[in-house]
């Protein structure tokens, strides 16, 4: 019971709003055309899981946002920690190409290789990996270049290698601010898996929606855009946990 | 890794030779076979690309018009944001505390998904595009609003107040001022970000805009290399982006004098010259060339929406040979049964791939 008032209290502004959502398309002081009741869209949600056809594009949706994502991490985590270890004239002469790079806008990189490999999934979940690698490789190197000089000194007269120096040292102390790229990242992935999705796809959320802005089934998009809010804060909720959970205890 | 300081001309040609090594192996390779050129055409025939789009499809227009949107844009989601983020911030702190959770699930609401309602409550044309933009950049806005606010000075605040500053006077004089580092940083954080959910729009549904160009550019082969077009404009985005972050730094290290340089690029801040007031001219030639782009651009968009709505043909796109280019889904949203298909070959867009508004 404690929990549950904890929680009610701290989503009273939710709650509010879905009560005013409702209430304003009950009394009809928004035309219910335009948004639909709430409850509608509860209950095509609860049909839809019944028939499982929402669970489908769900995990299809899921499953490019997190490959997109994962490739991310595995490119940009080490090009962060390599970037770092460089000198620093080195990264000076860098910083401009990279900045241009990460101007490069996602979906001229998805025109290119859709001439190529066609609207497939390795094309979508390119997409969405060219738009997370760079959070995730900036917060990367900034949080290895502004770690606390002096724990890096101390580690460095205890005579640790460059490697064990990286590994127990750098990337402990990095680990906050590439939490917080990641997480940035997560948001970007699920913006441009949408998009992507509604661009050239037969599956998906984004395609789930795109169809029912064609056939203007109003209560469909809804019920989209709201699985969507919601599983972005389930995700970022689960990168926070993971994150406590896997970050040292000594570094906030 | 610690920071020498370094002669500052010598600073300037690293620098640039990062760019220029990048530039000549763009050339380099694709030219020697080492870089396939279909896949990835050399520097100098995208240029020429971006000559002949200058020349025939009206490429300055577009810029112009994708230009106008994003500030626009951000223009609309700052008049709400700034207020709204110092009443929440200065005067009801508690309710920002209380409205966290519901700013951070409404901030994860899809724009795309939401066109065709922007669309019924704003018509077709640049509103709509504008309300995604705006949508996109208010929270980021909102949250470094509230936190800017929250990070003011208490000492300063006390003193206004004890002066009976009034409201207004307090939230022109000291929120704002306050709070404008903060500001700016979030618009100089999310303006990528902006502009790729931008293009995106366009190219779902618009009739001008670099995004439009992309998609039309897509569907249409300059010979040798088959995806030239597509690079050219992609570069004029890119380069929209890099302009757009080079003009807001150096508005900070102007008008934010004070504050030391953190860069991620070096742990110490970057030694500066020391200046005891804010530099304003540059800032006063941003602030008037907005106020031109908003005027004339917010025409000249509209114009070459026009044309493009009634244009058929223009500059005679050559049907794709059949070497697999899948096409994109012609967005035709009259005959939803033409097709989701996205794999299907693209019938030729002879008729220019004008995208309809949706129904």
């Amino acid at each position: 019971m404690n929990v549950l008032t904890k929680l009610s209290k701290r989503y009273t502004a939710v709650i509010a709003f879905l009560v005013l959502w409702e209430a304003s398309v009950r009394f009809e002081w928004v035309d219910p055309q335009f948004i639909p009741p709430l409850t509608q869209v509860l209950q095509f949600i609860g049909e839809q899981a019944v028939t499982g056809a929402l669970a489908h594009h769900l995990l299809i949706s899921l499953g490019r946002a997190a490959g997109g994502l994962a490739i991310a991490l595995i490119a940009g985590v080490p090009l962060g920690i390599a970037l770092a270890g460089w000198p620093y004239m080195v990264r000076i002469a860098i910083e401009p190409v990279l900045e241009w790079l990460s101007h490069i806008n996602p979906f001229v990189v998805f025109h290119i290789i859709i001439v190529f490999m066609g609207a497939g999934e390795p094309t979508k979940v390119s997409i969405i990996t060219w738009a997370c690698i760079w959070p995730i490789m900036f917060s990367t190197l900034s949080g290895m270049i502004h770690a606390d000089a002096d724990i890096v000194k101390a580690a460095r007269s205890f005579g640790l290698n460059r490697l064990r120096l990286t590994t127990k040292v750098l990337l402990p102390l990095a680990f906050p601010s590439i939490l917080t790229g990641t997480r940035l990242a997560a948001g970007y992935a699920l913006l441009f898996l949408i998009a992507a999705e509604m661009m050239g796809s037969t599956s998906g959320l984004g395609f789930m929606i795109y169809t029912a802005q064609a056939n203007y089934q109003i209560v469909q998009m809804f019920a989209g855009v709201l699985i969507i809010a919601v599983l972005a804060i389930v995700l970022d909720g689960i990168m926070s946990a993971a994150g406590k959970w896997l970050g040292h205890p000594a570094i906030k | 890794m610690a920071t020498r300081s370094i002669p500052v001309l010598l600073l300037v040609c690293l620098r640039l030779s990062g760019i220029a090594l990048l530039c000549i192996l763009w050339e380099v390779l694709p030219r020697s076979g080492l870089v396939n050129p279909t896949f990835f055409p050399p520097l100098s025939a995208v240029l020429q690309e971006i000559a002949a789009l200058l020349r025939d499809q009206h490429l300055l227009g577009h810029t112009i018009a994708t230009l106008w949107r994003v500030v626009a844009g951000i223009v609309l989601a700052a008049l709400v944001a700034v207020p709204a983020g110092a009443i929440l911030g200065y005067w009801l702190p508690g309710l920002a505390v209380g409205l966290n959770p519901l700013f951070r699930i409404l901030a994860q609401v899809n724009p795309f998904s939401l066109m065709t309602v922007f669309l019924l409550f704003f018509g077709i044309g640049e509103k709509a595009k504008l309300i995604i933009v705006a949508w996109v950049a208010f929270w980021p806005l909102l949250h470094h609003v509230i936190g800017g606010v929250q990070n003011i000075d208490a000492d300063l605040l006390k003193a206004a107040r004890s002066m009976g500053t009034s409201p207004s006077r307090l939230f022109l004089r000291i929120i704002l001022p306050g709070a404008a580092p903060s500001i700016l940083l979030g618009v100089r954080t999310s303006i990528i970000l902006l502009l790729a959910i931008l293009v995106a729009g366009e190219m779902l549904g618009g009739l001008a805009g670099l995004g439009w160009l992309l998609h039309w550019s897509s569907n249409y082969y300059s010979s040798p290399y088959a995806t030239t077009p597509i690079f050219a404009v992609g570069l004029c985005i890119s380069l929209i982006g890099v302009a757009l972050s080079a003009v807001l730094r150096k508005l900070e290290r102007d008008l934010f004098f004070w504050k030391p340089l953190e860069s991620a690029w070096s742990a110490a801040p970057a030694p500066r010259t020391l200046r005891s007031r804010p530099n304003r001219i540059f800032a006063v030639t941003v602030l008037s060339a907005m106020l031109l782009l908003l005027v004339a651009g917010g025409a000249s968009t509209s114009r070459l929406s026009k044309t493009n709505g009634s244009f058929s043909g223009e500059g005679d796109v050559p049907q794709p040979s059949a070497s697999g280019h899948s096409g994109h889904m012609s967005h035709e949203h009259s005959s939803p049964a033409a097709g989701h298909s996205g794999h299907s070959g693209h019938t030729a867009p002879s008729a220019s791939p004008v995208q309809s508004g949706h129904p």
